[in-house]
């Protein structure tokens, strides 16, 4: 066996839309990495305004899952990136009464399924300021926060790559 | 690096929100839906080139980008005079075919199953899908996850993308279908009808040989006698991507057919001061309030709606399903709100066979699939059945192709008076002398969800998952209790 398929398939997901300002953060995050990490066979860049079935179909077959995506918090301020713990996920596991599944839930349905589901998640969030504007361009802190969370998503990928 | 538990709810802003008015004697004397709303959509797109429409509309909406980018793709037809070829035509029909399926799947085995399958008063914490699961079983499981893999990699070749389709240009499509693909997708179809017919075999096995299911789904509580709209062919058949828009009152007769250029004639919004988000409604019979039966212009659209719109499903075992779901519920129309369920699952199947029959059209790698526009842009609209009901996009334009004006109504719009009512009727026949629990409001949100409704585009707000408050208010307007999913 390569040394190459030892390594982890990895998918970077941004999430986010992109015309409601601060909302696309995740999606020009992802887009930034894309410039600052050269291509390399094990990992997939994607950008998706999705949540959970849909986030299912893509994230089956890695690995590790680094996604980026925004939050608006008092516990993070606009522009601060954080990282969610893994129980705040588990808050989450229920069905809602909207349409479709959250994310938490689509994991363990996926695994509940023994499908090959990322072994490591990581979730990263940057505190947004507004998400309710249409707009395709961040306010200004949350600006500044796009190239230290692609620097942060880029030393991730390379920590996994080894 | 900051490590932080997050409430689930902190992401979005804003709730929607049921409000429940209980009378003296704790019935329910109204209740009302609301949504947080995202507005100015439609003035955002002014002042773009017309032909930015197919990728901007898709971004309001997580859950059906692909009825938003064909919606907007027909309407640039339209605007550019354009008529795309016939295998154009046909590729763009089976990419959304691929869609319903993809969407309807969803919406059974991840909302709809819970409540049958698991069952309506069954704990919240297992009524889910994985609940579903380990009642069918994780091979069944996989089978849902498969199809709906399938269902996503047909859009994905088509659409040139899994996630945000870039395939419609005005005139036709950006690329052919090679034999490779159409072969693939014809193996991956004909997987799918199988998968289809299970389901169908599902319903049937869980809902209807259950009394007590078909009872809950006939019962005048989740009834109201509305008029239906969807888009037929030629035959009055369901058709998700062209045809006429037909209406058919609550008597299931026909009330008016038109095309979709003459929407403004026949549809009209009205405006409560209690919510941002309209109430479209039949201009040719008029708004009185939120009431059913012939005297309303009250319409419904979307999976049960698109069956009483129509005479008929255009592929045999979709219309054989279409025969017992008439003859099980006591002919047309039927007014059961939960009867959605089972025409979902028919549209499926539908869908399913459409896949299938346009893979093996000889036409459908024809690589004529662009004609390109040569006159001056005007005016358009586009119109398909979004899986959520009828989606209108109308945009004008000057004779460069910048957008001056643009509107959209959108599936759960369309049914946005339908819901409240549906959402009222269920509280009223549930809630009796304040008395409240989890079942009850369980199967007052089962009116809601029936429609599955999707507020990220009726709105124009954000994609995801938005939580849902029950506020219950006694007669003097206190809150009384707040039940939150």
């Amino acid at each position: 066996m390569s040394e190459e398929v030892k390594r982890p398939r990895i998918l970077v997901l941004g999430l986010g839309n992109t015309v409601v300002t601060d909302d696309g953060v995740g999606i020009y995050v992802v887009r930034r990495l894309r410039e600052i990490m050269p291509a390399h066979p094990q990992v997939t860049i994607e950008e998706a305004a999705l949540g959970g079935f849909r986030l299912l179909d893509l994230v089956v077959g890695f690995d590790v899952l680094l996604v980026i995506d925004c939050m608006k918090s008092e516990q993070c301020p606009p522009g601060e990136i954080a990282q969610l713990d893994e129980d705040s996920l588990q808050w989450t596991v229920r069905l809602a009464s909207q349409h479709d599944m959250n994310f938490a839930t689509a994991m363990e349905f996926g695994r509940a399924l023994e499908l090959h589901m990322p072994q490591n998640v990581e979730l990263y969030v940057i505190g947004v300021e507004d998400i309710q504007t249409l707009g395709e361009k961040c306010t200004a802190r949350v600006e500044a926060a796009i190239e230290p969370a692609a620097q942060l998503l880029k030393k991730r990928v390379e920590a996994y790559l080894g | 690096m900051k490590r932080i538990s997050i409430d689930p709810i902190t992401r979005l802003e804003g709730h929607g929100k049921i409000e429940i008015f209980l009378n003296d004697d704790g019935s329910v004397e109204n209740a009302f839906l609301q949504i947080p709303e995202l507005r100015g959509f439609e003035k955002f797109c002014e002042g773009r080139l017309a032909e930015e429409m197919p990728r901007i509309t898709p971004s309001i909406c997580g859950v059906c980008p692909e009825a938003h980018h064909l919606a907007a793709t027909k309407a640039l037809d339209a605007v550019f005079h354009v008529d795309p070829p016939g295998p154009a035509k046909k590729l763009r029909e089976l990419f959304y075919a691929a869609q319903f399926v993809h969407s309807h799947i969803a919406h059974f085995y991840a909302l709809a199953a819970a409540d049958f399958v698991v069952g309506p008063d069954a704990e919240p914490s297992v009524r889910n899908i994985l609940g579903v699961v380990q009642k069918v079983g994780v091979e069944k499981g996989a089978e849902v996850i498969k199809h709906r893999s399938y269902a996503q990699k047909i859009q994905a070749m088509i659409g040139g993308t899994a996630t945000r389709p870039v395939c419609g240009l005005p005139g036709g499509m950006s690329k052919a279908l090679k034999e490779e693909e159409r072969a693939e997708i014809e193996q991956m179809a004909t997987s799918t009808v199988e998968f289809a017919k299970f389901t169908q075999k599902l319903f049937a096995d869980v809902v209807l040989a259950n009394q007590e299911y078909v009872d809950l789904i006939l019962s005048d509580i989740y009834a109201d006698k509305t008029y239906y709209m969807g888009l037929v062919d030629e035959n009055n058949k369901v058709n998700f991507y062209d045809g006429k828009i037909r209406v058919v009152g609550p008597d299931g007769k026909e009330f008016v057919k038109f095309e979709a250029k003459d929407y403004l004639d026949h549809v009209s919004e009205h405006v409560e001061k209690w919510t941002y988000l309209k109430f479209p409604f039949l201009k040719n019979v008029g708004w009185k309030g939120f009431v059913d039966g012939p005297e309303s212009g009250i319409y419904r659209v979307a999976p049960l709606a698109r069956l009483n719109a129509a005479e008929g499903m255009a592929t045999p075992l979709a219309q054989a399903e279409y025969e017992k779901f008439y003859s099980t519920l006591g002919g047309k129309p039927v007014h059961a709100t939960l009867a959605q369920h089972w025409a979902r699952v028919i549209e499926m199947l539908y869908a399913a066979e459409l896949m299938l029959q346009l893979a093996k059209d000889p036409e459908i790698t024809d690589p004529n699939v662009r004609a390109l526009p040569t006159e001056t842009p005007t005016e358009g609209v586009g119109v398909v059945e979004a899986p959520r009901g009828t989606l209108y996009h109308h945009y004008q334009t000057d004779e460069d192709g910048v957008i001056t004006s643009a509107n959209l109504i959108v599936g759960t719009t369309n049914n946005h008076a339908g819901i409240c009512m549906s959402v009222k009727k269920a509280a009223q026949g549930l809630i009796k002398k304040g008395q409240l629990n989890d079942k009850l409001l369980n199967m007052v949100e089962m009116a809601f969800r029936a429609y599955d409704p999707c507020f990220g585009c009726a709105t124009h707000s954000l994609p995801g998952q938005m939580p849902l408050e029950v506020n219950i208010y006694d007669s003097n307007g206190e809150l009384q209790a707040c039940l939150k999913r």
